[in-house]
């Protein structure tokens, strides 16, 4: 149990996949304008990262090693398309608003990253549980980012409005997601730190 | 598993084949909630730039924009016309532009943009200038262009390419307005039936209404002339009038109306008391007025009102034709 929970806090904190493994970035800059968007696109990407993650642990062993990025590829870009059809249903504003990169999830590196890394060679449910706390990661850390985009740029969180008027709007366009990105970061790596 | 060629294409095979049969399922599933919540969202988009109404019509493609036709009782509320400009910021701006049949602009709803937040995007967001400078006023009568390009609306601040975009659209969506309207006008009018034979259809620019010339080889046969009344029961009572050289009226067809269905509508009818009286007479030689207020012209029965403005739009008519035919 000790090692399983290892497994999932590792994903949030020591293999946070923003602030320490710096993976996925296209989305993480692009899609971070709001505090909802981001959390939006890491919900979707934390389902399409735990479903591959089972499937490909239950096919780990019928998948021949020298196809196994195609047939990994497949699994995932069926999972993405899911989730793309059910935002579409249910969920079309965000949808529209997340536009190209709910597609383009399929190339997020992070799910591509863990499969080979971590579900290819570990049991079904480790592969959930990374799965989960890799997104759950994932998910924290983009609606943190768009938290304070949100709030320093738009002066609302979550679309409530916090004060009359508008922020900075450079927090909302791309240099923003860098200058947020950064100093996050660095406010990560302070905190972790003093754990370990 | 061990890499041999039958083991990864047997692999390869059942893993898409599975994933593909997922996807379809999926699709099939979600099919129906899709179109719902974008048609739902085209509904809403219509209710939100129209005044109220009761029916709509589907999507009918015109000038390369989408337009919906609002009705209530069978009467046009106005027009819903979704527009699509490609010139915004940040690629399309796709809008719906609420027209009321005199082609005032009702409202303007974005219905999908990509500009910059909090600069082009704002023209989604609740009260914007931009906005607003549309709202109310007559389509005609403005200049579709932003301010900094001599015209009439007010752009958002430091957005200036997005509203263009989103003038563009809205002018684009006014031509197929304009397409619409003018075909409704004319209404699929039967000029054979108004006009001796003839070979040429001449549209004469007249500052004092619309006339239509009928030319067979080179000279002038006759022509059609619009007049209207606003005293119709309900309002405007717009005709087609035929004349031929010699001023007389060949046929009488109504373009516009909104009389009382059964009675004031009889005057649409081919043969009816108002068109019998009046068709194949000299128009100079007719007083226009109704029979029992000292005039040629049988009135429809009940239908007083709308009789009187029906003869009043065809004396309007006959004005015109005696200054266009010198």
């Amino acid at each position: 149990m000790g090692k399983n929970l290892k497994i999932f806090t590792d994903g949030v904190l020591k293999n946070n996949p923003i602030f320490v493994l710096v993976l996925g970035m296209c989305p993480t800059l692009a899609t971070t304008t709001s505090a909802i968007n981001g959390m939006g696109m890491g919900i979707a990407t934390l389902f399409v990262l735990v479903m591959s993650n089972i499937v490909i642990s239950l096919l780990k062993n019928v998948i021949p090693d020298k196809v196994r990025i195609p047939a990994y590829i497949v699994v995932i870009s069926s999972f993405v398309t899911v989730v793309q059809l059910l935002m579409q249903a249910y969920v079309q504003d965000l949808y529209n608003t997340l536009g190209v990169f709910i597609p383009l999830i399929v190339v997020n590196c992070i799910i591509l990253g863990r499969a080979e890394a971590f579900a290819s060679k570990n049991s079904v449910g480790a592969s959930a549980l990374d799965g989960l706390g890799i997104g759950l990661g994932f998910t924290l850390s983009l609606t943190i980012i768009g938290m304070v985009r949100e709030i320093l740029g738009s002066g609302s969180v979550f679309g409530m409005d916090l004060w009359q008027g508008d922020g900075a709007l450079i927090f909302i366009l791309s240099p923003g997601a860098f200058f947020v990105l950064g100093y996050l970061m660095i406010v990560f790596r302070k905190l972790t730190a003093k754990k370990n | 598993m061990k890499s041999s060629l039958k083991n990864m294409v047997l692999m390869l095979c059942i893993i898409a084949l599975v994933c593909s049969a997922a996807v379809a399922g999926v699709y099939q599933l979600t099919k129906e909630p899709i179109a719902a919540a974008q048609s739902q969202k085209v509904v809403d988009a219509i209710r939100k730039v129209l005044p109220a109404f009761e029916d709509c019509s589907e999507r009918m493609e015109v000038a390369g924009c989408g337009l919906y036709e609002a009705t209530t009782d069978g009467k046009i509320v106005g027009y819903a016309v979704e527009a699509t400009s490609p010139n915004g910021f940040s690629g399309n701006v796709t809008i719906m532009v609420g027209f009321t049949a005199d082609g005032t602009i009702y409202n303007v709803e974005v219905l999908s943009q990509a500009e910059t937040p909090g600069l082009g995007a704002n023209m989604a967001s609740e009260g914007n200038v931009l906005v607003a400078s549309f709202v109310g006023k007559v389509a005609g009568e403005m200049n579709m262009t932003v301010k900094k390009d001599g015209g009439d609306v007010d752009a958002l601040t430091a957005a200036t390419i997005s509203s263009r975009a989103f003038s563009e659209a809205v002018s684009f969506a006014y031509a197929a307005f304009l397409e619409v309207s003018e075909e409704n006008s004319k209404g699929g009018v039967d000029f054979a039936s108004l006009l001796p034979a003839h070979d040429t259809l001449e549209n004469v620019e007249s500052a004092d209404g619309v006339v239509y010339r009928a030319i067979l080889e080179g000279q002038t046969v006759g022509y059609a002339i619009e007049g209207s009344s606003m005293k119709g029961f309900n309002g405007l009572v717009k005709v087609l009038v035929g004349f031929d050289v010699d001023g007389s009226i060949i046929n009488i067809a109504v373009l516009e109306q909104n009389e009382t269905p059964g009675l004031g509508t009889k005057m649409c009818d081919a043969d009816n008391a108002l068109i019998a009286s009046l068709k194949g007479k000299k128009a100079s030689a007719t007083r226009f007025a109704l029979k029992n207020e000292g005039g040629d012209v049988d009135a429809l029965t009940s239908a007083t009102v709308s009789s009187r403005a029906y003869v009043e739009a065809v004396e309007a008519a006959y004005q015109l034709f005696k200054k266009v035919n010198l």
